[in-house]
């Protein structure tokens, strides 16, 4: 773009980037490599606002038709009650008897600015390989964590609107992934994580196709072997991968694991110093890095972290909850202080 | 958490001492605790016959970690603190073979490795799948079933087998997942998969 | 790192560091029939052990802002990169390019030892002997302004250092090169208050936020922070938020955050600040500031009624603007690089009054007195164009900039270098301009070198190397004390360390007489080593109205030309920066933030108007400016 810029300095001293052009079509065409679908959330209320003035008048839901379907009342609690069993059944396991925590996280829209570099601190922290375009365009991308990006308004004179909401495994209490799984690789772990065992998947794919939420990748290639076509760590990129973390091989599916190998090495570290976990000791890659403090990662069973008086916050909701998915992340919807007509 | 280093930290000392890094105690390499009175290394051996890979040079567990009794942990200096038991470096190795054993054929190709500064290529014997996390430490230390009343060494032989009889080492326990199973089940500990795979 | 590893495969290599823990070995199956190795190192490194991160505290160097960073080593590779949270600067936190700062460090692109230009004209290696020897040999004929030297933007130690070594050789032909000096803003400053500075924004303080287009979430002034204190103003919580309303003709992925979006005529941004100002002195909604008559003088022409018309913003908006502008402590952001036409200065000087006007200098709005040398401008680096071209230079050096790839071809950089007898470059990549040079002398990765940075007032970040050298590189600072030593005379009399390391050392011995701290200078260091630096206030200076202020009065918005013409839009990428992020896999498979794309360039163009040309997303378009074109998808 510069070679279209003015090589003279503007009175300033500096480059001026603005400059008149004319456009002409060439009739050629490319299909670009993006990774949204569409921009548009079509009545799903997946990034949820809510304005400071609907807010502080104690107004909290935003209407969403498409799914408005919500779990009656009267089978709520039974499902509640069907969930705590299936925890009580994991605690009888091993050394899993007694009390677990039960790891979740809220992010607060009204300070996620979009900015990504929790997908990046993804990326490193798990040893996910960069794709190349060809595969973006085929929608293969590997990001365990993306932003969505919706638009609002904007037709009709209506004011123009952005939401963006990170998007990972939802680590869903009552998770669609796992009854589909033939060999058991992805199941529920006692302390609350959607677990997906590497060694275990042959596979299928079935679970991909049953999740809600679209945050399970496949590994199409082998990206660590110098043979394949998408080789993706050259010599010496490669010494950049986290030893802590299996590099997935060909053939076998992965997402989101809340930074499990953060929450193991910390429970090895406290156990061996025969000592609690505090709260916050814990940090997933995406929160440690993310600059305007939107993610909180934690122990739901302590009602006094960060994280359980965050799910607690009237603006707290769950994407696509109506599915009874009952996911472990809960968003907190953004706040816009608008000036209302 | 985080032990902040100091970059002059990274200069590497050349020093024919034996260093052990971290901060504990250093476990004397002659304990006496746990001693094989009755078993007497082979001096004459024949090597081609011995199970296991052929190392870049004969090291005689039987002799050093048997006959001498050293403890696992003076090479291994890292088994108690880490995933990781560290192997011995090739300082290590000097710090007695600069005057223990010298006309000794083998200790010779040490003292070879030694003066050319190339490290020892080591043939790995008990080699875990790349998608397991094994932490030593968790289970050196582990006091818990019938693991709180073995001592160090005897814990490590739970797995490496008898090692201070083995002149040449050869893999004891097939490290498959039925075999860890099996352990986990009969200690009461724990045998959810994300404690090893992730 | 063993010490032993030269010549062994890396790839075992890293193989056998990862074992037992295992991890970054590929998972290829359950036999236990595969040969693996263990290589020990051959002495123990101090410190480490195997299987146990360390963590040292450093710098992050992948832009201007100077965040302070945590790296993890494990067996003596970096694997991560965390925000430092003792640091002023990101108090923990990490944008997207310092994560990625470890694909820097590894990147298989880098030039891995001295390289010199053969007489077929392809690089050859050379050894680093050789190499200096050639540098010192055309030294030796070359003295004053005839030798010149382009640095990145240096703010600490390696910055005297360059100045040193220069007026040791009598030049002082130093030009400081920052694609993103934003230059507009100190314009502004230097017209409305008479320092050359770029203020300090307060945007923890700053309840209400007013950007003409800045994208200070993205590259503008020092976004991790930046980030942080708005999160922290403008994030709910109980019943309160602060309010951020966004000018600016494009919508950037800052302007998504943004409670309120006003697109005005592109160009005229500056007119809508010079009227919400009005409006405020006009209507007496703030207290008065001194020298109000200037105010009055500049601001005169610029009534809602003449400046509604020329910007497309409603009279009832800019009044309601000053009004929401002046009811709590606010910020008005002058525009970056994305908002810089030819009269950016002019918005960026209407940004600064409204700032005075509405009694934010000082609240939330800081002129510090900056450390180090003022980034050069683009004109200056125009200059040394036109004296390269007329052959006014024996021997350029270049060290931490790619000005071919970051000046518009027109300009003729690249053209004007090749009248330079010798062209000497310390990049890490074989970039735009090191393929111009004619020795190449890799400097260390950030993360393998000694160095200091002070990203503002008050605030001394140190770089200390996280790891032994990937490849056969040497830091620059190094290089230039071994070239003065060779050179003898005055330039070996200047310097008495013998390593940039030592240059280090002597400096923050001085800065620890500066802080009045009475320790022995080995505890400051290593507690300075530790923290990642030493923090303290900065100085803020106290500014008043210059006269020239007045010179608003004139101010002229940025007009397209007219016909059909569009208004183009060039602006700096969140992930790439100015391009120097591009060899990046990380950065560039991340999606932009608005339009999502990944690996490419791209045109947007607004729905209407491509409806209105027939063009649908993908469609190829052929851009013309004045005298240059170029194909791009839209978007």
């Amino acid at each position: 773009m510069l070679s279209l810029l003015s090589g003279e300095a503007a009175a300033f001293g500096g480059i001026g980037t603005y400059v008149g052009v004319s456009l002409r079509v060439t009739g050629a065409h490319e299909v670009l490599a993006k990774t949204s679908g569409k921009s548009r959330q079509l009545g799903r209320g997946i990034a949820q606002t809510v304005t400071l003035n609907e807010l502080t008048r104690g107004e909290h839901e935003e209407d969403h038709e498409a799914h408005a379907a919500p779990v009656p009342e009267q089978i709520e609690h039974v499902l509640d009650e069907w969930q705590e069993a299936q925890y009580a059944e994991f605690r009888r396991q091993g050394d899993y008897r007694g009390d677990q925590p039960r790891w979740a996280m809220a992010i607060d829209l009204s300070r996620c600015t979009g900015c990504s570099a929790c997908v990046t601190a993804c990326h490193a922290e798990n040893n996910i390989p960069h794709v190349g375009p060809e595969l973006v365009r085929r929608g293969r991308e590997m990001s365990w964590l993306r932003i969505e990006r919706y638009f609002e308004g904007g037709e009709h004179g209506e004011p123009f609107e952005s939401r963006v909401a990170p998007m990972m495994c939802q680590q869903c209490g009552n998770a669609p992934c796992e009854p589909v799984c033939p060999v058991f690789a992805t199941y529920r772990t006692p302390d609350g994580l959607n677990a997906q065992v590497y060694n275990r998947c042959v596979g299928t794919r079935y679970c991909s196709n049953n999740c809600s939420y679209k945050v399970r990748y496949f590994n199409w290639f082998d990206f660590q072997e110098e043979a394949d076509p998408f080789f993706a760590f050259p010599d010496p990129l490669h010494w950049l991968l986290n030893p802590d973390v299996t590099v997935r091989a060909k053939g076998v599916m992965e997402k989101c694991t809340f930074c499990v190998q953060r929450i193991r090495g910390i429970q090895h570290e406290a156990t061996l110093a025969d000592r609690e976990l505090q709260d916050g000791e814990v940090m997933t890659a995406c929160q440690q890095t993310c600059p305007s403090d939107a993610i909180v990662f934690g122990d739901l069973t302590d009602a006094e972290s960060r994280v359980s008086q965050l799910v607690r916050d009237e603006r707290g909701y769950h994407v696509l909850g109506d599915l009874n998915t009952r996911p472990a992340v809960t968003y907190l919807r953004k706040v816009r202080n608008v000036v209302e007509a | 958490m985080r032990a902040l280093g100091t970059a002059g930290s990274l200069t590497i000392l050349m020093a024919l001492t034996a260093l052990i890094g971290g901060c504990r105690e250093e476990p004397s390499p002659f304990s006496t605790d746990g001693a094989l009175a009755d078993y007497e290394p082979p001096l004459d051996l024949d090597t081609a016959g011995l199970p296991g890979p052929v190392q870049p040079i004969l090291y005689r567990h039987d002799i050093h970690a048997g006959q001498y009794e050293m403890d696992c942990r003076y090479c291994h200096f890292s088994a108690e603190v880490s995933f990781n038991p560290g192997l011995p470096t090739v300082s290590t190795c000097m710090g007695c073979h600069i005057i223990a054993g010298t006309a000794n054929p083998e200790v010779q190709k040490i003292r070879e490795y030694w003066n050319e500064r190339r490290p020892i290529e080591w043939i790995e014997v008990h080699t875990m799948a790349p998608f397991v996390r094994f932490p030593h430490n968790r289970h050196v230390v582990s006091d818990s079933g019938s693991f709180g009343e073995l001592s160090i060494v005897e814990k490590c032989e739970q797995c490496h087998g008898p090692v201070r009889e083995m002149p040449q080492v050869y893999q004891y326990a097939s490290l498959k997942m039925g075999w860890c199973i099996t352990c986990h089940e009969s200690e009461e500990v724990s045998t959810d998969c994300t404690v090893c795979h992730y | 790192m063993t010490d032993g590893s030269n010549g062994m495969n890396r790839r075992r290599f890293l193989k056998v560091l990862g074992v037992t823990s295992g991890g970054a070995a590929a998972m290829s199956g359950c036999t236990s029939d595969r040969v693996e190795q263990l290589i020990p190192y051959l002495v123990p490194p101090e410190g480490q052990v195997p299987g146990i991160a360390t963590w040292y505290a450093s710098t992050c160097r992948e832009c201007p802002a100077g965040c302070g960073i945590h790296v993890r080593v494990r067996e003596g590779r970096a694997v991560k990169v965390e925000g430092n949270p003792g640091s002023p600067v990101s108090e923990g936190r990490l944008c997207s390019r310092g994560q990625a700062a470890l694909q820097g460090l590894y990147n298989p692109d880098r030039i891995r030892q001295p390289m010199a230009r053969t007489a077929e004209g392809s690089f050859a290696p050379v050894t680093w002997e050789d190499a200096i020897a050639q540098v010192t040999d055309r030294l030796a004929g070359a003295a004053g302004d005839r030798v010149r030297f382009i640095s990145g933007l240096e703010r600490g130690t390696f910055d005297r250092l360059l100045d040193e070594w220069l007026s040791a050789l009598e030049s002082n032909g130093r030009i400081a090169f920052e694609p993103l000096a934003h230059e507009a803003v100190r314009a502004a400053s230097r017209m409305v208050f008479g320092v050359d500075a770029i203020p300090h924004y307060d945007f923890a303080a700053g309840r209400y936020v007013l950007s003409f287009g800045a994208d200070f979430l993205e590259t503008w002034g020092s976004p991790v922070e930046q980030a942080r204190s708005f999160a922290a103003s403008h994030g709910y919580r109980d019943g309160q938020m602060g309010r951020y309303v966004h000018i600016e003709p494009r919508m950037s992925m800052t302007a998504m955050s943004a409670d309120e979006w006003i697109a005005p005529t592109p160009g005229s941004e500056g007119l809508v600040v010079l009227g919400i100002a009005h409006v405020i002195v006009r209507d007496g909604l703030a207290p008065a500031q001194p020298d109000l008559a200037r105010v009055r003088r500049a601001l005169d022409g610029f009534a809602p009624e003449s400046v509604t018309g020329r910007t497309g913003v409603s009279i009832d908006a800019l009044e309601r603007l000053a009004r929401e502008f002046t009811e709590q402590a606010s910020i008005a952001l002058p525009g970056g690089v994305g908002a810089q036409h030819a009269g950016a200065h002019w918005t960026a000087a209407a940004a600064a009054l409204l700032n005075y006007v509405a009694g934010n200098v000082n609240r939330t709005v800081r002129y510090e007195r900056e450390p180090g040398s003022v980034p050069s401008s683009y004109a200056e680096l125009g200059q040394l164009v036109e004296s390269m071209r007329n052959v006014g230079v024996d021997v350029l050096f270049v060290h931490g900039a790619n000005p071919v790839h970051a000046t518009p071809p027109s300009l003729g950089f690249a053209e004007a270098m090749r009248q330079v007898g010798f062209k000497v470059s310390f990049a890490r990549f074989l970039d735009e301009t090191a393929s111009e040079c004619d020795l190449i002398l890799p400097d260390h990765d950030p993360l393998e070198q000694w160095s200091d940075y002070q990203p503002r007032s008050g605030v001394h970040a140190l770089q200390q190397p996280v790891m032994q050298p990937v490849f056969d590189t040497r830091q620059t600072g190094d290089v230039l004390l071994d070239v003065a030593r060779r050179l003898g005379g005055q330039s070996a009399a200047r310097f008495s360390a013998g390593t940039f390391k030592e240059y280090l050392e002597a400096a923050w011995q001085q800065l620890q007489r500066e802080q009045r701290d009475r320790r022995p200078f080995t505890l400051f260091w290593t507690e300075a080593l530790q923290q990642g630096g030493v923090w303290s206030e900065g100085t803020t200076r106290s500014v008043r109205l210059a006269s020239t202020v007045e010179q608003l009065a004139q101010a002229e918005p940025w007009s397209a030309p007219q016909d059909d013409a569009l208004t183009l839009v060039a602006y700096p990428s969140m992930a790439l920066y100015d391009g120097r992020g591009a060899n990046r896999p990380w950065l560039q498979e991340l999606p932009d933030p608005v339009t999502k794309i990944t690996w490419s360039t791209w045109v947007e163009l607004h729905p209407e108007t491509a409806a209105e040309r027939g063009i649908a997303e993908g469609d190829i378009v052929e851009v013309t400016s004045a005298g240059a074109h170029g194909l791009w998808p839209i978007c």
